[in-house]
């Protein structure tokens, strides 16, 4: 082993901008990759703890069937006194609007004629967040991080969230009288967020109007600030408001989760008018007894309207999305390290072609095969050892700088799990290792006799078109893996382990044939260009087209990534996103109730109709791979005469006529056209549903574009996200759901709302919020379509903005190995360059003769690029249509490809600068002296 | 018997061409000693040389180097045989661009695993006997040809093997580098009791060597003995062998 790692040792240090820049190659996919599983790791065990505070660390839980119900509070009591259990928790949550008067003494508008500097404002701000109510033994079930202060103990107390304390004290940014929230919600990963504070008008001033120093301003802003002690109050319609002291301040849920509140559970029942009810009840066993088997004994005796379920059946549906994303993370680990892999192996191969003579004299001294061998072996070890060295410490760095940058958006703290990290170091080792194996098999395979001789091995064609007939053969391979399976199981996992690897691997080595053709089509003209003699640049890369290749290949994977994303994304948006048709407006929450629709109606100046919705997820086993995720639909419910009297939906099979009289007679849906895009379920199918134990086999009597009502609900974060994944809708009347599958009513979480021809949306909006304000609790948020898919888009336009920069950082890496190439190949020909100069030929024509390769180089990274992006976003589109039913057409997003285009020229051009700069500052002489050693 | 072939044959094809480099070469060098394969361009002395050095094998006949049958050795035989069972000097000196001269006289040492100091020690010694001592530390491209060359006879020397192989080592030097270099072999053979064994097409080296094999066509032509005759003596009998 000590030979062998001297050599390597020696070999490193003796090319050190050369060894520097491989391991530069590696650190940065290292850093990459340790900031992404940092981050995701750091999310998931936020979201792990956001799914504990809403399922409870009970064993198990009791629920009402359908979102939104409750249970009698009687049924605490009693679960509480059956056999097994230790105790039975009960709880109630339900969105509740307070409000405060939030005072500011801040600098006068106009301080020449103001009685002093600074003034009082006042405005009265309200919020809707979670209420919770908290019975005796919560702290058994729930973690709640508390600040300052302690937890309510009795009526009229109430402790706050650090996001409602943010929301209620926002400085309005315009008028009082203008009611528009001055601080706006936005989508942020998980969870869009709920209704932002809401200027409700005046409130009676407290404290002195004015204040003559900033201090005096600083110190009454916070004596009547929103802190412990303060009043927030519950507004009720034609009643008194409801005061309520602040005792508490607590963290806020990670990840811009809802904002919470914090009261004492009869307070909550009282100001909610849900006297006697629960949302749930967490239930804690006595040591020994197993969940599943005391569920399974339980749920027999009690009736159709409450649901029993072990937590760990309700978590695992995260548990197995965390597992999924860990190995999405890994595949995205093996990919970026094999394209850094490529590059290392480029560049020690490039050394052995360098030092063949070097290598043969050590074997003519006794160096064996093996020494040899692992001697390169160790010199890919230390490129991958110092870039991880390099790379994971500043990916963390990187994710710690990101979390405290968004900590106030995120809340989460960074955690660093031992296995991402070792996952990214010893990736990145693994990268280096696998980069030396043709390396290791050139050295070895060299004969002492053969390196000796100053002959070149002329380059073979036949080497070329095997090289090139391998590529194809792997390219193939991704397209049939494409497109023969039909099954999305099959598809899914071929895909993975054959498919997405045989592209990558089919296009690297596809860079050798495609140097040759390019250089062929574009050496010419560029030598023309170039003002360079005729051939001269043809020959110069002609002679070493695997190394250009490769080279080629390593270039063109950040440019793939960036023509797939926006092929792909492009055609999500046009053909799927873009034919979901959004309600004009709509009003969210839990518990919303006729009283509310009413409300919404009397606003006739705006609203030309109203439609109650229900949202239920059920299952259907329609989409998804089977031992990843089987994702739930979500069945929207409707009185169908009045939906269809406001909603217009695109029939792809079956029309209203025919099916509204069976959607009102019963036993019969619509579904999405999703379900016959992955399925082909069409009219006159029957399809399963299931919801716990209740199962129905519906009718189809239409397909059709869904309304985007689902993706609302989902968009909100309403409903139970987390443990209930759900995709795309099934559409039946509401009297199907109650009795076919929830045994029991189901509640309103969703108002549909139909603007009047020419209606403002943002006035109709705001109409409806400030009613629905005035009436006190219920209501989560009031939005316009429009605004939904406005933000939607941008959300998406922002993802494709930021997975950019992961394409570019990608051009970026494989730089570094574009100036390895061009470095070494400019070392191997120094003598060469020193004949050319001694011949007279000027430095320019060395130094265009060096660009012109990169040109060419970059030309075929272009052109593979482009066409693995194309390839890899069909594989997306194939992905989407059987696994998921989403089907859009694809075509080229010409502006981002000829930006990539530029992007990899430029790229290209600047690694080979400063390599193409030493060797113009050369003279002749130092050139031929080259040789000497 | 230091070295010992017997009816040495060996081709290989250039091109299209199959040339046969040598055809049944004897060979005998009883004792150390500095000896001089001489011949004309082609005449397969390099060829001879390889074979010499285990770096190739012949199609026919025997090869015996102090007593082992080179012949018949495999892969990792001739390899470990290379390391320490002779020692190798090049015409274009062949030492690693990377390396110190000591490192460069301690690889063949440090292929074979040996312990750090000993090397170090070892390769100083015989760097300072070759009037190297204060150059150990520089590489190859801050040395003139001559100590690049006394580097490369230093590491042939390193595990003491009885016999060195030098092909034409004064092929890069001056006339004046070149004489001191054959006296250096020369001395070397003397005091290590070596078989230095050069190829070379310079008969004025012939005057420092003991015997003349001169090959011709791939046979072996004559032998000369060099004992009592002066350089225009050798020069003047090689002219009558080689024609």
């Amino acid at each position: 082993m000590r030979p062998a790692w001297r050599l390597a040792i020696s070999n490193a240090s003796a090319r050190r901008v050369r060894t520097a820049l491989m391991v530069a190659v590696v650190a940065l996919s290292a850093s990459l990759i340790a900031a992404v599983i940092a981050a995701t790791g750091s999310i998931n065990r936020a979201v792990e703890q956001r799914l504990l505070d809403t399922v409870g660390r009970g064993d198990a839980r009791l629920r009402p069937q359908g979102e939104g119900n409750t249970l009698d509070e009687s049924l605490a009591a009693a679960a509480g006194g059956w056999e097994g259990v230790d105790t039975a928790v009960a709880r109630l949550s339900t969105p509740l609007v307070i409000r405060f008067a939030f005072h500011t003494w801040s600098p006068a508008d106009n301080p020449a004629v103001a009685a002093a500097p600074f003034e009082r404002r006042v405005a009265l701000m309200a919020t809707s967040a979670m209420a919770n109510g908290l019975a005796p033994g919560w702290e058994r079930v729930r973690r709640v991080e508390l600040l300052e202060g302690r937890m309510p103990q009795g009526p009229g107390e109430i402790a706050l969230d650090r996001a409602t304390v943010e929301r209620l004290t926002v400085r309005p940014a315009l008028g009082p009288e203008d009611g528009v929230p001055s601080k706006e919600s936005s989508p942020l990963g998980v969870s869009a967020g709920a209704m932002a504070a809401v200027l409700t008008g005046r409130a009676e001033p407290k404290g002195p109007p004015t204040a003559a120093t900033r201090d005096e301003a600083e110190a009454l802003s916070r004596e009547f600030g929103l802190r412990v002690g303060a009043e927030v109050e519950f507004y009720r319609v034609l009643r008194a408001p409801i005061k309520l002291k602040v005792v508490g301040i607590t963290a806020p849920p990670p990840l811009g989760g809802r904002p919470q509140i914090y009261l004492h559970l009869p307070t909550l029942q009282e100001l909610a008018q849900r006297e006697g009810r629960l949302s749930e009840i967490d239930v804690i066993l006595r040591e020994g007894v197993d969940p599943n088997a005391f569920v399974e004994q339980r749920r027999a005796s009690l009736p159709d309207s409450v649901m029993l379920q072990t937590t760990e059946k309700i978590t695992s549906g995260l548990t197995k999305t965390l597992e999924n994303q860990q190995m999405g993370l890994t595949l995205a680990t093996i990919f970026a390290y094999l394209a850094a892999s490529f590059i290392i192996m480029t560049g020690l191969s490039t050394s052995i072609t360098e030092r063949r003579r070097e290598l043969a004299v050590l074997r003519c001294l006794g160096a064996t095969r093996w020494q040899l061998a692992q001697s390169q072996r160790w010199g890919g070890a230390i490129v991958g050892g110092l870039g991880a060295l390099v790379g994971v410490p500043l990916g963390v760095a990187f994710a710690a700088v990101v979390f405290q940058i968004y900590k106030n958006e995120l809340a989460a703290p960074l955690t660093i799990e031992p296995w991402g990290l070792s996952l990214a170091a010893g990736g990145a080792v693994l990268a280096g290792l696998i980069g030396a194996t043709l390396p290791a098999f050139q050295a070895a395979r060299l004969s002492p006799l053969a390196g000796l001789s100053s002959r070149a091995e002329p380059v073979r064609a036949r080497g070329i078109v095997l090289v090139g007939a391998f590529a194809l053969l792997a390219i193939a391979a991704h397209l049939g893996v494409i497109y023969l399976p039909r099954s999305s199981d099959v598809l899914f996992w071929f895909y993975v382990f054959l498919g997405a690897p045989a592209l990558f691997v089919g296009y690297f080595t596809l860079g050798v044939p495609m140097v040759a053709l390019v250089n062929r089509a574009l050496a010419p003209a560029l030598e023309t260009l170039l003002g360079l003699p005729r051939h001269m640049l043809a020959r110069n890369v002609r002679a070493t087209p695997y190394r250009h290749g490769f080279v080629a290949g390593a270039m063109m994977a950040g440019l793939a990534l960036m023509v797939a994303l926006w092929t792909q994304g492009g055609g999500v948006m046009r053909d799927w996103f873009g034919k979901l048709r959004f309600p004009d407006a709509f009003v969210l929450g839990t518990g919303l109730s006729p009283d509310t629709q009413r409300a919404i109606n009397e606003l006739d100046q705006f609203v030309s109709s109203t439609c109650s919705i229900s949202l239920q997820s059920v299952e259907t086993r329609a989409f998804g791979v089977t031992r990843l995720q089987r994702p739930k639909s979500t069945f929207v419910a409707f009185e169908p005469g009045p939906f269809f009297s406001m909603t217009t939906l695109q029939w792809v099979q079956g029309d209203l006529d025919s099916a509204l009289p069976r959607l009102e007679q019963g036993g019969a849906i619509l579904v999405a056209r999703e379900f016959l895009i992955a399925n082909g379920l069409g009219v006159g199918d029957k399809l399963r549903l299931t919801h716990e134990s209740r199962s129905f086999d519906f009718e189809i009597v239409g397909v059709v574009t869904s309304p985007g009502l689902d993706i609302v609900s989902k968009f909100f974060d309403l409903g139970d996200d987390l443990t209930d994944r759900a995709v795309h809708s099934v559409f039946g009347s509401r009297r199907d759901l109650e009795d076919k599958l929830l045994g029991a009513p189901a509640p309103i979480p969703l108002i549909q709302v139909g603007l009047k021809e020419g209606a403002d949306d943002r006035a109709a909006v705001k109409a409806i919020r400030d009613k629905l304000l005035a009436m006190g609790s219920g209501v989560l948020e009031v939005g316009s379509g429009k605004a939904i898919r406005r933000q939607i888009e941008e959300f998406f336009n922002k993802s494709l903005v930021i997975t950019s920069a992961v394409a570019v950082l990608a051009m970026l890496v494989a730089c570094f190995g574009v100036a390895n190439l061009i470095i070494a190949s400019i070392q191997a020909r120094q003598f060469e360059f020193g004949v050319l100069r001694a011949l007279g030929g000027t430095r320019g024509v060395v130094v265009r003769l060096v660009l012109g390769e990169a040109v060419i180089i970059a030309a075929a990274a272009a052109v593979l690029g482009t066409l693995m992006g194309v390839q890899g976003a069909a594989g997306g589109q194939r992905l989407n249509e059987v696994i998921w039913g989403i089907q859009y057409a694809i075509s080229l997003p010409w502006g981002p490809i000829a930006a990539g285009w530029g992007v990899v020229v430029l790229m290209t051009l600047g690694a080979a600068a400063p390599a193409v700069a030493s060797l113009a500052r050369k003279s002749p002489r130092e050139l031929i002296a080259a040789m000497k050693g | 018997m230091t070295i010992r072939c017997a009816g040495v044959e060996k081709s290989y094809r250039m091109g299209d061409r199959e040339v046969q480099a040598l055809r049944g070469v004897d060979l005998e060098i009883a004792e150390p000693g500095f000896y001089a394969i001489m011949g004309r361009s082609g005449s397969g002395k390099t060829t001879l040389l390889h074979l010499l050095a285990a770096l190739d094998r012949p199609d026919k006949g025997e090869i015996f180097i102090a007593g082992r049958p080179i012949h018949a050795m495999g892969e990792r035989e001739a390899t470990l045989f290379r390391r320490e069972g002779i020692g190798i000097v090049f015409q274009s000196f062949n030492l690693i661009p990377t390396l110190t001269a000591r490192e460069n006289v301690e690889l063949p040492g440090l292929l074979a695993g040996r312990s750090a100091t000993d090397l170090s020690k070892r390769s100083a010694e015989l760097l300072d006997r070759l009037g190297l001592g204060s150059r150990m530390e520089h590489r190859p491209d801050a040395l003139s040809g001559g100590e690049q060359q006394r580097v490369a006879i230093a590491r042939a020397l390193m595990f003491s093997a009885p016999v060195i192989l030098a092909d034409e080592p004064t092929g890069n030097l001056d006339s004046a580098s070149s004489a001191k270099l054959w006296a250096l072999l020369r001395d070397v053979a003397q005091e290590h009791e070596v078989t230095v064994a050069m190829v070379t097409h310079e008969p004025a080296a012939a005057v420092y060597c003991r015997r003349i094999y001169v090959l011709q066509d791939g046979a072996m032509r004559a032998t000369i003995d060099t004992e009592g005759l002066d350089a225009a003596g050798v020069a003047s009998r090689y002219q009558q062998c080689v024609g």
